[in-house]
């Protein structure tokens, strides 16, 4: 152990390499060097699987197996990998807090918040009696912002909303008040506009209590508002690193270059060509929806409304987007639509084709786990050719022909078909879901955040994947999202749903157009990335042109 | 009320229950024939007999007999030893509770502790000798397990007696034969659900905020793994008093598992149904427990209730 100086970088890690012991060791993080000084507000940023997130658990030595470790990192002075035992306990308690990407499964389901809070507290105060205990645990989540503190502390993480909980997991990592502040993902499960507000009180807390930051995020809208440094790993190597001004307002490696490119918030323009009012396809009229926990909430009316009088129309050829945060109602709509859900009144009407009225529409569901609505010991072509099979397709040659041509404009190529689900990247089982839905050439597509499993890059080649067919097929789609730039992406139309209702419902190019509705205009700013100073000099991010969004 | 609730529900699984009995019973034949020598028995003394049990009428009028004789709280003679069926079963039952009491305190006894060890050093020596160990351990049928310990502890060495009750060394060999089966079963369901609770993202927090592993087992582990425990247990423990049925034949242990093999190959119905009556009670007095327990020990389960 050495004497830390002022000058000594918080964290140094230097010529990293992680594989996991085994026959074959399997190399995860290679050759990679970085460094943090006081104070910095470093991003660590990649895709899933670029060794980001090990590579953090590693400086906790937290790692979910057996590693073989060379190079060495060190934290506020100490040699992690040569800490003993008790060493260990002390670093993590008082050098490094961290955060992790599910607030709800950070925290122990079973027991309270306050009991884990006074569990961690009782660490560092051993001689404080439960009073005194319990007031500093009412300080330190007054300090993260928590509402009614005192009454939190006898309450379940399941019953806190996603960024209370995430607020609880911060306030606990900060207890022991160290340098250093590990954030792995910290505001991935969270809604777009909680995530702002996470963010911002990590800035808050970095400034009040000079605190040193390590962020580990794939989302480049976050990095680019906040942080000081930027590194980016790809496949366990560091591809670039420097000052985020540097890196964002010209990266230097090629990948970093395609990450950023994928990640810019194209503002929609409002030049989109006037589009021909094509027959309706879908519609809801006076749709209404209640759930009810019990019996006797039903008898006592009270449920949480997941639709309110929710009228809309898909047109064909159109997509629409339906956005909204959690619990807005967005996939209740979708389920609904499929008829996998009742409605309680009101109607939902799936509008016969144009050309043949005696043929129905053929609808088809893109559901959101891609990996989830697979069948795990099925390989891919046999669940392929199974949709086909049930439909009357009795030639297997010409089933052959057709998912082959499918997969291909899924942009797949025929090599994953021999795979089972459990092989595929989070992308190619995406793309497999929606060849499946596109197997049965149908007229509407639902798709159930299609993208919130894929990482930024594979985003884009499913949105443009999406466009392309809808240019070509006049596939309708219906495309259930959180994220307002899949939106301004692709969208035609977009539909804000909040608490049930709707309380938008216009062309996509006329959106940014002023503020409408309060809700719609927290959504928009929650937007990552978009008031960006480098943004401006830089041709990738298209700033809006509209005045209220310049001014905010 | 959700406790009502479950109450109704358990009162209606019991009277599914009697329903059955009643079914299986009467479609194995004339039971009055089943019991009697109709060749050398006369007539009147079988209408006597039907009359006396309630073998009479139609299907429907003995079932309701039969019903309302249960709720009066008759539950039949016993045709071995002629004396009321629940004198006959509840003399036996203090022995089979003390067998399958003591059986389960050793099954929780081995299992917690050797599962839990297992798990935390997952792949290592001891976790390896307890999957080879419990394979055997439930591949093994109970008998040979009685007739092995017999054959060491009482004919080769002249430890202990290899039949009846008394003392205390009449209890070790059923007890081990029962406890050990069922531990062999009830450790592998330790060890998955330790392990289980191991790979959850509360542990690794925990362990990030310095946590001494002491207080991460007992505070973050424990809490965790022992809810599906709590559903398996019970389950364990009624398959004991199955078991029961051949371990007290063997070692000649006056239980209830072995009245209801005297029971059956007696044709002896009234104490079989109140046999069988009597382990439904207890299966679904001890489900109504395991649901109330759950419910407290699972937040998440209460708060789905109550909203």
């Amino acid at each position: 152990m050495t004497f830390s100086t002022t000058d000594d970088p918080v964290v140094k890690v230097d010529n990293l390499s992680i594989a996991i012991a085994g026959l074959i060791p399997t190399e995860l993080v290679s050759n990679v060097s970085f460094e943090i000084r006081k104070g910095d507000y470093f991003a660590l940023v990649g895709e899933s699987g670029s060794g980001k997130s090990i590579t953090c658990h590693a400086m906790m030595k937290l790692l979910p197996f057996t590693p073989i470790i060379k190079g060495s990192i060190t934290v506020d002075g100490q040699d992690v990998y040569a800490l003993d035992k008790r060493q260990l306990l002390a670093y993590r308690r008082k050098s490094v807090g961290m955060v992790f990407q599910d607030p709800l499964a950070a925290l122990n389901p079973v027991r309270t918040i306050g009991s884990q809070m006074l569990e961690t507290l009782r660490i560092y105060y051993p001689q404080a009696d439960a009073d005194e205990l319990r007031n500093r645990a009412i300080e330190a989540l007054r300090g993260v912002h928590i509402p009614e503190p005192g009454a939190r502390l006898g309450v379940y993480p399941h019953q806190l909303s996603g960024g209370l909980n995430q607020r609880v997991m911060i306030a606990l990592a900060l207890l022991g008040e160290p340098k250093l502040l590990i954030a792995d993902e910290p505001t991935t499960a969270l809604d777009m506009s909680v995530q702002a507000e996470v963010l911002d009180l990590i800035d808050e807390l970095r400034r009040k209590n000079d605190l040193t930051v390590l962020l580990v995020t794939h989302d480049l809208g976050i990095v680019r508002d906040r942080a000081t440094h930027i590194a980016v790993l790809q496949r366990g190597r560091m591809v670039e690193q420097g000052a985020a001004a540097d890196v964002v307002s010209a990266p230097k490696a090629a990948y970093s270059k395609e990450l950023f490119e994928a990640a810019s918030v194209e503002w929609p323009g409002r030049d989109a060509p006037e589009r021909k009012p094509a027959p309706v396809c879908l519609s809801f009229d006076g749709v209404n929806k209640t759930f009810f926990g019990s019996k006797r909430d039903r008898q006592m009316g009270v449920g949480i409304p997941a639709a309110k009088n929710l009228s809309f129309e898909v047109r064909r050829g159109e997509i629409v987007a339906l956005i909204g945060e959690s619990g807005s109602g967005k996939t209740t709509a979708a389920k609904m639509a499929m008829g996998l859900e009742k409605p309680d009144s009101g109607s939902i009407i799936i509008h016969p084709s144009a050309d043949d009225v005696r043929k129905p529409l053929n609808v088809q569901m893109v559901f959101q786990h891609p990996r989830d609505s697979l069948d795990p010991l099925m390989r891919v072509e046999d669940q392929l050719h199974e949709v086909l099979v049930v439909h009357g397709w009795r030639d297997k040659a010409k089933r052959q022909e057709h998912i082959l041509k499918t997969i291909a404009d899924v942009g797949l190529q025929p090599h994953v078909l021999e795979r089972r689900p459990t092989f595929l990247s989070g992308g190619e089982a995406q793309r497999v879901v929606i060849a499946r839905a596109l197997l049965l050439e149908p007229d509407l597509i639902i798709a159930d955040e299609p993208l919130s499993a894929v990482d930024v890059r594979i985003q884009k080649h499913i949105l443009e994947c999406l466009q392309r067919l809808r240019d070509r097929l006049g596939i309708a789609i219906l495309l259930i999202t959180h994220d307002l730039r899949v939106v301004f992406e692709i969208a035609d139309q977009v539909v804000v749903l909040r608490h049930g209702r709707v309380v938008e419902d216009v062309a996509v190019s006329t959106f940014t157009d002023g503020a409408r509705d309060a809700y719609t205009q927290m959504l928009i700013d929650a937007v990552p990335g978009k008031a960006q100073p480098a943004a401006k000099s830089s041709s990738v991010f298209t700033l809006p042109e509209s005045p209220a969004l310049a001014a905010g | 009320m959700p406790l009502l609730f479950r109450i109704l529900r358990a009162v209606v699984s019991l009277w599914l229950i009697v329903t059955l009995v009643f079914v299986a019973l009467r479609a194995t034949g004339d039971p009055i024939t089943a019991i009697f020598d109709p060749d050398n028995t006369s007539q009147a003394a079988l209408d006597s007999y039907r009359q006396q049990w309630g073998y009479t009428g139609t299907v429907l009028d003995q079932y309701i007999a039969y019903v309302m004789s249960l709720l009066r709280g008759d539950f039949g003679y016993s045709t071995m030893s002629s004396r009321p069926a629940l004198d006959v079963v509840m003399e036996r039952l203090p022995a089979t509770m003390q067998l399958v009491g003591l059986s389960a305190t050793l099954m929780i006894a081995i299992g917690l502790p050797v599962g839990t060890m297992a798990a935390m050093r997952a792949g290592g020596p001891l976790d390896r000798f307890v999957m080879s160990f419990s394979t055997v351990g439930f591949a093994l049928p109970n008998f040979v397990l009685a007739l092995g310990l017999i054959l060491l502890f009482s004919v080769s060495l002249h430890l202990l007696p290899s039949n009846g009750i008394g003392s205390w060394q009449h209890l070790i060999m059923p007890v081990l034969t029962i406890g050990l089966s069922k531990a062999a079963i009830f450790t592998r369901f330790v060890r998955s659900a330790i392990l289980d609770t191991l790979r959850l993202q509360c542990v690794v927090s925990a362990r990030a905020r310095g946590l001494t592993e002491w207080q991460i087992f007992w505070h973050h582990i424990i809490t965790n793994a022992v809810l599906p425990l709590v559903t398996i247990t019970p389950l364990l423990v009624g398959a004991m008093v199955a078991a029961g049925a051949v371990v007290e034949s063997v070692f000649g242990w006056p239980g209830v598992g072995r009245l209801i093999v005297d029971a059956v190959s007696q044709r002896d119905l009234a104490v079989l149904q109140m046999i069988i009556m009597l382990i439904a009670l207890v299966m679904i007095t001890t489900n109504l427990i395991v649901d109330l327990a759950y419910a407290r020990l699972d937040p998440r389960t209460s708060a789905a209730a109550a909203h």
